[in-house]
């Protein structure tokens, strides 16, 4: 089902959501053997299956351990324009992206891996991420402002 | 300080380095040759939920079955206790005949009171017994015809005739159905007990 690829696609995924090697490895694991259980029924959607079923499967351990943060949407109005346009103006080195990385939430996470790795759109993130648009978008807003800050700001305490 | 570069370029950096050692991607490869290796089909756990609800059914529904089976027997069989004490108690008193004869056709004449049609079945008297007549008498409460036969050594045999509701009927022997009559021994008395032409038949003689 998997090749080499798709595996290491899927595991740089597991580790945005765990940012942490094993747990990516375990979670991986644990999405692979759930997706032979249950194979999905196009075997060309098999890596945003898989994605979907990873996913479902760090939320409910975060839920077990009651990690999930949730996020307060914003005024949508100003930012349905932004998108990940805002984004792309950011320059950052990776010291400070460290930093930034340490302190955002695992959906940040996980969007500003989809959006820059995987090169998903604002659609096709929340078409991933089964949330509104809006919502996402919310978020991009929010990160943009944290990852514009000085760096010494962006210290803080990991979140999940 | 490392140099800056766009976010985008930056994160895509981040995890260029990130990928599955050999000892785990042959984990991964092995984990899915296993499995497309397995029979194909559901997955074992469901077949097996799948396979006890519907042996839950089953066996429910046969419980039921064998129930109701049970207490139909059981009901049958009370039933016909219940009539053969009551034949054997007549044949043993042997109370006076309300109409003597030995014409079937004039003794059946005299049960007009009855709310029922008396039917000649082949079984009666059994053909060497000579019919010395007959009286009002009752099974399980409800009107019913006795004739009282005799046979070539003296023996004396009574026959019943009556009626029962449908719902009792139904759990005697019917000897058009390839059932035979039931057997009891009553106090020294062979009764047979079974239906015939929506009605109640009872024959009792002594068991020696």
């Amino acid at each position: 089902m998997f090749d080499q690829q798709d595996l290491n696609s899927l595991f740089r995924y597991c580790h945005a959501l765990c940012d942490a090697r094993q747990d990516a490895c375990d979670l991986l694991q644990s999405g692979v053997e759930r997706c032979l259980r249950a194979p999905p029924e196009d075997p060309e959607r098999r890596l945003p299956y898989a994605r979907r079923v990873i996913r479902n499967l760090r939320y409910d351990e975060l839920r077990r351990q009651r990690l999930v943060a949730f996020e307060p949407l914003d005024d949508e109005s100003f930012i349905t324009e932004l998108s990940f346009n805002s984004l792309e103006s950011i320059i950052i080195d990776q010291d400070e992206l460290e930093h930034a990385w340490r302190s955002m939430t695992v959906v940040e996470r996980e969007i500003l891996y989809l959006w820059a790795v995987e090169g998903f759109t604002a659609e096709e993130v929340a078409a991933q991420l089964e949330r509104p648009k809006g919502s996402i978008l919310s978020i991009i807003h929010r990160m943009r402002k944290r990852l514009q800050r000085p760096p010494s700001i962006n210290k803080g305490a990991s979140r999940a | 300080m490392t140099s800056r570069k766009p976010l985008r370029q930056a994160v895509c950096d981040r995890f260029a380095q990130v990928e599955l050692d050999q000892r785990e991607l042959k984990g991964l490869l092995d984990q899915q040759d296993i499995a497309s290796s397995a029979p194909p089909g559901r997955p074992v756990k469901a077949s097996w939920l799948q396979f006890g609800a519907v042996a839950a059914v089953v066996l429910t529904l046969i419980s039921v079955w064998f129930t109701g089976q049970w207490y139909n027997v059981r009901e049958s069989n009370r039933l016909m206790v219940a009539i053969a004490e009551e034949v054997a108690a007549n044949h043993l008193k042997l109370k006076p005949l309300e109409i003597q004869g030995n014409e079937l056709g004039t003794v059946f004449a005299y049960f007009g009171d009855l709310d029922f049609q008396l039917v000649q079945t082949p079984r009666l008297g059994r053909g060497d017994e000579a019919l010395l007549g007959g009286r009002y008498c009752s099974i399980q409460g409800i009107s019913a015809a006795q004739l009282r036969f005799q046979g070539a050594d003296g023996r004396l045999s009574t026959w019943y005739e009556g009626t029962l509701p449908v719902d009792q009927l139904r759990l005697l022997p019917d000897p058009a159905a390839n059932q035979p009559p039931a057997e009891f021994f009553v106090r020294g008395i062979r009764v047979h007990i079974w239906t015939e032409h929506g009605l109640v038949f009872a024959e009792a003689r002594s068991a020696r």
